[in-house]
Protein backbone atom coordinates (compact mmCIF):
# COMPACT_ATOMS: atom_id res chain seq x y z
CA UNK A 1 0.00 0.00 0.00
CA UNK A 2 1.14 3.60 -0.55
CA UNK A 3 2.81 5.08 2.58
CA UNK A 4 1.62 8.47 3.50
CA UNK A 5 3.26 11.49 2.26
CA UNK A 6 1.65 15.04 3.42
CA UNK A 7 -0.76 17.25 0.78
CA UNK A 8 1.20 20.43 1.05
CA UNK A 9 4.70 18.18 0.07
CA UNK A 10 2.78 16.39 -2.44
CA UNK A 11 1.80 19.63 -4.28
CA UNK A 12 5.41 20.43 -4.05
CA UNK A 13 6.66 17.56 -5.76
CA UNK A 14 3.45 17.73 -8.73
CA UNK A 15 3.96 21.67 -9.17
CA UNK A 16 7.88 20.53 -9.52
CA UNK A 17 6.77 17.71 -11.76
CA UNK A 18 4.95 19.60 -13.73
CA UNK A 19 7.45 22.08 -14.38
CA UNK A 20 10.16 18.97 -15.95
CA UNK A 21 12.22 19.53 -12.90
CA UNK A 22 14.68 16.81 -13.67
CA UNK A 23 15.55 16.38 -9.84
CA UNK A 24 12.00 15.57 -9.19
CA UNK A 25 11.84 12.89 -11.36
CA UNK A 26 14.69 11.21 -9.60
CA UNK A 27 13.55 11.82 -6.02
CA UNK A 28 9.93 10.65 -7.09
CA UNK A 29 11.79 7.27 -8.59
CA UNK A 30 13.89 7.23 -5.18
CA UNK A 31 10.96 7.72 -2.88
CA UNK A 32 7.95 5.29 -4.37
CA UNK A 33 9.73 3.50 -6.72
CA UNK A 34 10.37 0.74 -3.85
CA UNK A 35 6.32 0.34 -3.00
CA UNK A 36 5.78 0.17 -6.55
CA UNK A 37 8.30 -2.21 -6.97
CA UNK A 38 6.57 -4.47 -3.62
CA UNK A 39 3.28 -4.06 -5.29
CA UNK A 40 4.85 -5.50 -9.09
CA UNK A 41 6.71 -8.30 -7.71
CA UNK A 42 3.84 -9.47 -5.39
CA UNK A 43 1.38 -8.90 -8.20
CA UNK A 44 3.54 -10.52 -11.11
CA UNK A 45 6.15 -13.12 -8.76
CA UNK A 46 8.67 -12.41 -11.60
CA UNK A 47 11.22 -9.86 -11.13
CA UNK A 48 12.17 -8.93 -14.84
CA UNK A 49 7.66 -8.47 -15.53
CA UNK A 50 7.78 -6.42 -11.72
CA UNK A 51 10.88 -3.90 -12.86
CA UNK A 52 9.09 -3.50 -16.82
CA UNK A 53 5.59 -2.80 -14.57
CA UNK A 54 7.39 -0.20 -12.64
CA UNK A 55 9.35 1.63 -15.24
CA UNK A 56 5.61 1.79 -17.16
CA UNK A 57 4.33 3.43 -13.88
CA UNK A 58 6.84 6.20 -13.98
CA UNK A 59 6.51 6.11 -17.66
CA UNK A 60 2.67 6.83 -17.86
CA UNK A 61 2.90 8.81 -14.11
CA UNK A 62 5.23 11.80 -15.92
CA UNK A 63 3.28 11.87 -19.08
CA UNK A 64 0.27 12.15 -17.10
CA UNK A 65 0.90 14.20 -14.19
CA UNK A 66 -0.75 17.36 -15.63
CA UNK A 67 -4.18 14.84 -15.68
CA UNK A 68 -3.46 14.78 -11.56
CA UNK A 69 -5.98 16.45 -10.01
CA UNK A 70 -4.74 16.01 -6.40
CA UNK A 71 -7.99 14.16 -4.91
CA UNK A 72 -6.02 11.26 -3.85
CA UNK A 73 -2.35 11.19 -2.05
CA UNK A 74 0.09 10.88 -5.03
CA UNK A 75 1.29 7.69 -3.82
CA UNK A 76 -2.22 6.28 -3.80
CA UNK A 77 -2.60 7.48 -7.76
CA UNK A 78 0.43 5.98 -8.59
CA UNK A 79 -0.08 3.19 -6.33
CA UNK A 80 -3.48 2.65 -8.86
CA UNK A 81 -1.09 2.80 -12.07
CA UNK A 82 1.33 0.15 -10.93
CA UNK A 83 -1.62 -2.58 -9.71
CA UNK A 84 -3.31 -1.56 -13.36
CA UNK A 85 0.20 -2.08 -15.13
CA UNK A 86 0.94 -5.07 -12.86
CA UNK A 87 -2.61 -6.62 -14.13
CA UNK A 88 -2.50 -5.81 -17.58
CA UNK A 89 0.75 -7.97 -17.70
CA UNK A 90 -1.03 -10.72 -15.67
CA UNK A 91 -3.92 -10.96 -18.23
CA UNK A 92 -1.13 -11.07 -21.57
CA UNK A 93 1.14 -13.62 -19.97
CA UNK A 94 0.20 -17.10 -21.33
CA UNK A 95 -1.21 -18.77 -18.60
CA UNK A 96 -1.81 -22.29 -17.69
CA UNK A 97 -5.23 -23.60 -16.96
CA UNK A 98 -6.37 -22.76 -13.81
CA UNK A 99 -7.01 -25.10 -10.99
CA UNK A 100 -9.73 -25.94 -9.49
CA UNK A 101 -10.43 -23.72 -6.12
CA UNK A 102 -13.14 -26.24 -4.88
CA UNK A 103 -10.51 -28.46 -3.76
CA UNK A 104 -9.32 -25.86 -1.36
CA UNK A 105 -12.88 -24.82 0.27
CA UNK A 106 -14.55 -26.04 3.48
CA UNK A 107 -16.50 -29.47 3.15
CA UNK A 108 -19.78 -30.20 4.44
CA UNK A 109 -21.93 -33.02 5.45
CA UNK A 110 -25.44 -33.35 3.75
CA UNK A 111 -27.07 -32.02 6.86
CA UNK A 112 -24.92 -28.77 6.26
CA UNK A 113 -22.56 -29.63 9.16
CA UNK A 114 -18.93 -29.46 8.33
CA UNK A 115 -16.62 -32.62 7.74
CA UNK A 116 -14.27 -31.21 10.07
CA UNK A 117 -15.47 -28.62 12.54
CA UNK A 118 -13.21 -25.34 13.33
CA UNK A 119 -10.50 -25.68 16.13
CA UNK A 120 -8.89 -23.09 17.83
CA UNK A 121 -5.72 -21.94 16.14
CA UNK A 122 -2.75 -21.42 18.72
CA UNK A 123 -1.89 -17.66 18.44
CA UNK A 124 -3.37 -14.52 16.88
CA UNK A 125 -1.91 -12.71 13.61
CA UNK A 126 -0.01 -10.56 15.21
CA UNK A 127 2.08 -12.95 17.64
CA UNK A 128 2.33 -15.06 14.63
CA UNK A 129 3.26 -12.91 12.11
CA UNK A 130 6.53 -11.70 14.46
CA UNK A 131 8.18 -15.31 13.06
CA UNK A 132 9.67 -15.58 9.93
CA UNK A 133 8.23 -19.13 9.22
CA UNK A 134 4.76 -17.97 9.69
CA UNK A 135 5.07 -15.15 7.25
CA UNK A 136 7.13 -17.58 4.46
CA UNK A 137 4.01 -20.18 5.19
CA UNK A 138 0.93 -17.35 4.46
CA UNK A 139 3.03 -16.02 1.71
CA UNK A 140 3.54 -19.51 0.02
CA UNK A 141 -0.49 -20.29 0.39
CA UNK A 142 -1.65 -17.05 -1.40
CA UNK A 143 0.85 -17.93 -4.45
CA UNK A 144 -1.13 -21.67 -4.09
CA UNK A 145 -4.56 -20.28 -4.83
CA UNK A 146 -5.60 -20.48 -8.08
CA UNK A 147 -4.58 -17.01 -10.23
CA UNK A 148 -7.56 -15.32 -10.55
CA UNK A 149 -8.64 -15.75 -6.80
CA UNK A 150 -5.18 -14.98 -5.89
CA UNK A 151 -5.11 -11.76 -7.45
CA UNK A 152 -8.80 -10.60 -5.68
CA UNK A 153 -7.00 -11.67 -2.73
CA UNK A 154 -3.84 -9.53 -3.45
CA UNK A 155 -6.05 -6.43 -4.41
CA UNK A 156 -8.43 -6.45 -1.49
CA UNK A 157 -6.56 -7.68 1.40
CA UNK A 158 -2.70 -6.48 0.54
CA UNK A 159 -3.17 -3.61 -2.08
CA UNK A 160 -6.17 -2.52 -0.06
CA UNK A 161 -8.37 -1.39 -3.09
CA UNK A 162 -12.10 -1.23 -2.65
CA UNK A 163 -14.44 -3.82 -3.64
CA UNK A 164 -15.91 -1.47 -6.53
CA UNK A 165 -12.49 -0.30 -7.94
CA UNK A 166 -11.49 -4.06 -8.24
CA UNK A 167 -14.66 -5.11 -10.51
CA UNK A 168 -13.54 -2.31 -12.69
CA UNK A 169 -10.02 -3.39 -12.80
CA UNK A 170 -11.18 -7.10 -13.65
CA UNK A 171 -14.08 -6.32 -15.89
CA UNK A 172 -16.28 -8.67 -13.25
CA UNK A 173 -19.42 -7.47 -11.56
CA UNK A 174 -18.97 -6.62 -7.72
CA UNK A 175 -20.97 -9.55 -6.72
CA UNK A 176 -18.59 -11.83 -8.65
CA UNK A 177 -15.70 -10.09 -7.26
CA UNK A 178 -17.58 -10.43 -3.72
CA UNK A 179 -17.84 -14.16 -4.11
CA UNK A 180 -14.46 -14.44 -5.49
CA UNK A 181 -12.52 -12.88 -2.48
CA UNK A 182 -14.66 -14.59 -0.10
CA UNK A 183 -13.49 -18.41 -1.72
CA UNK A 184 -10.14 -17.41 -1.49
CA UNK A 185 -10.29 -16.37 2.32
CA UNK A 186 -11.66 -19.71 2.45
CA UNK A 187 -8.93 -21.31 0.99
CA UNK A 188 -6.24 -19.66 2.61
CA UNK A 189 -7.62 -19.97 5.76
CA UNK A 190 -7.93 -23.99 5.06
CA UNK A 191 -4.20 -23.93 3.79
CA UNK A 192 -3.22 -22.15 6.90
CA UNK A 193 -5.63 -24.41 9.44
CA UNK A 194 -3.18 -27.60 9.59
CA UNK A 195 0.02 -25.13 10.32
CA UNK A 196 -2.10 -22.34 12.73
CA UNK A 197 -3.80 -25.62 14.66
CA UNK A 198 -0.35 -26.56 15.60
CA UNK A 199 1.43 -23.20 16.38
CA UNK A 200 2.28 -22.49 20.39
CA UNK A 201 1.95 -19.28 21.73
CA UNK B 1 -29.40 -21.77 8.84
CA UNK B 2 -26.97 -24.26 8.96
CA UNK B 3 -22.95 -24.37 9.28
CA UNK B 4 -22.99 -24.33 5.29
CA UNK B 5 -24.98 -21.36 4.37
CA UNK B 6 -23.06 -19.44 7.92
CA UNK B 7 -20.19 -19.88 6.02
CA UNK B 8 -21.39 -18.51 2.65
CA UNK B 9 -22.81 -15.11 4.75
CA UNK B 10 -19.97 -14.10 6.65
CA UNK B 11 -18.71 -11.46 3.85
CA UNK B 12 -21.86 -10.36 3.25
CA UNK B 13 -22.32 -10.13 7.12
CA UNK B 14 -19.29 -8.60 7.95
CA UNK B 15 -19.41 -5.91 5.47
CA UNK B 16 -23.39 -5.17 6.52
CA UNK B 17 -24.80 -6.54 3.66
CA UNK B 18 -27.51 -9.13 5.06
CA UNK B 19 -30.86 -8.16 5.25
CA UNK B 20 -31.77 -7.89 8.63
CA UNK B 21 -33.88 -11.33 9.19
CA UNK B 22 -31.20 -12.88 7.42
CA UNK B 23 -28.48 -11.48 9.59
CA UNK B 24 -30.84 -11.67 12.71
CA UNK B 25 -30.32 -15.72 12.10
CA UNK B 26 -27.02 -15.45 11.33
CA UNK B 27 -26.18 -13.75 14.46
CA UNK B 28 -28.60 -17.03 16.74
CA UNK B 29 -26.35 -19.38 14.87
CA UNK B 30 -23.51 -17.97 16.25
CA UNK B 31 -25.14 -18.34 19.59
CA UNK B 32 -25.60 -21.69 18.92
CA UNK B 33 -22.69 -23.35 16.82
CA UNK B 34 -18.59 -22.60 18.95
CA UNK B 35 -16.86 -24.34 15.76
CA UNK B 36 -18.42 -21.68 13.51
CA UNK B 37 -17.70 -18.44 15.85
CA UNK B 38 -14.42 -20.23 15.77
CA UNK B 39 -13.96 -20.38 11.82
CA UNK B 40 -15.28 -16.32 11.63
CA UNK B 41 -12.67 -15.80 13.81
CA UNK B 42 -9.79 -17.56 11.94
CA UNK B 43 -11.39 -16.18 8.71
CA UNK B 44 -10.43 -12.87 9.98
CA UNK B 45 -7.41 -13.87 11.41
CA UNK B 46 -6.81 -15.40 7.79
CA UNK B 47 -7.34 -11.70 6.48
CA UNK B 48 -4.48 -10.14 9.13
CA UNK B 49 -1.93 -12.90 8.32
CA UNK B 50 -2.32 -11.90 4.73
CA UNK B 51 -2.18 -8.00 5.20
CA UNK B 52 0.88 -8.91 7.50
CA UNK B 53 3.51 -11.47 5.76
CA UNK B 54 4.69 -8.92 3.13
CA UNK B 55 6.67 -7.11 5.78
CA UNK B 56 6.59 -3.87 7.30
CA UNK B 57 4.17 -1.48 4.78
CA UNK B 58 6.18 1.19 4.37
CA UNK B 59 9.45 0.21 5.72
CA UNK B 60 12.16 1.57 3.98
CA UNK B 61 12.94 -0.65 0.64
CA UNK B 62 16.03 0.62 -1.57
CA UNK B 63 15.67 0.29 -5.60
CA UNK B 64 17.83 -1.35 -7.40
CA UNK B 65 20.20 1.38 -8.68
CA UNK B 66 20.16 0.05 -12.07
CA UNK B 67 16.45 -0.13 -12.17
CA UNK B 68 16.37 3.48 -11.08
CA UNK B 69 18.72 4.23 -14.21
CA UNK B 70 17.12 2.30 -16.38
CA UNK B 71 13.39 4.56 -15.06
CA UNK B 72 15.57 8.20 -15.63
CA UNK B 73 16.98 6.97 -18.88
CA UNK B 74 13.59 5.82 -20.57
CA UNK B 75 11.78 8.98 -20.06
CA UNK B 76 12.27 10.81 -22.78
CA UNK B 77 12.41 14.23 -22.50
CA UNK B 78 9.08 13.97 -24.85
CA UNK B 79 7.18 12.07 -22.18
CA UNK B 80 7.91 14.23 -19.80
CA UNK B 81 5.46 17.40 -19.05
CA UNK B 82 6.63 21.01 -20.56
CA UNK B 83 9.13 23.10 -19.36
CA UNK B 84 7.70 26.28 -18.17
Amino acid sequence: MPHSTSPASDAERVESLRRGDPGAFEELVRTEGPQLLAVARRMLRNEEDARDAVQETFTKTFQRIGDFSGQSKLATWMHRIAVNEALMRMRSRRRKPESAIEDLLPLYQENGHPVEPAREWGEPADRALQREEVRDLVRESIDRLPESYRTVLLLRDIEGLPLAEISEALGATVNATKIRLHRARQALRNLLDPHMRGATA
Amino acid sequence: MNCRQFNEFILSFKRGELPEDQAERFRAHMELCPPCVTYMEQYDTTIELGKGCYGEKGAPQQMPEELVRAILASVEPRDRPPTA
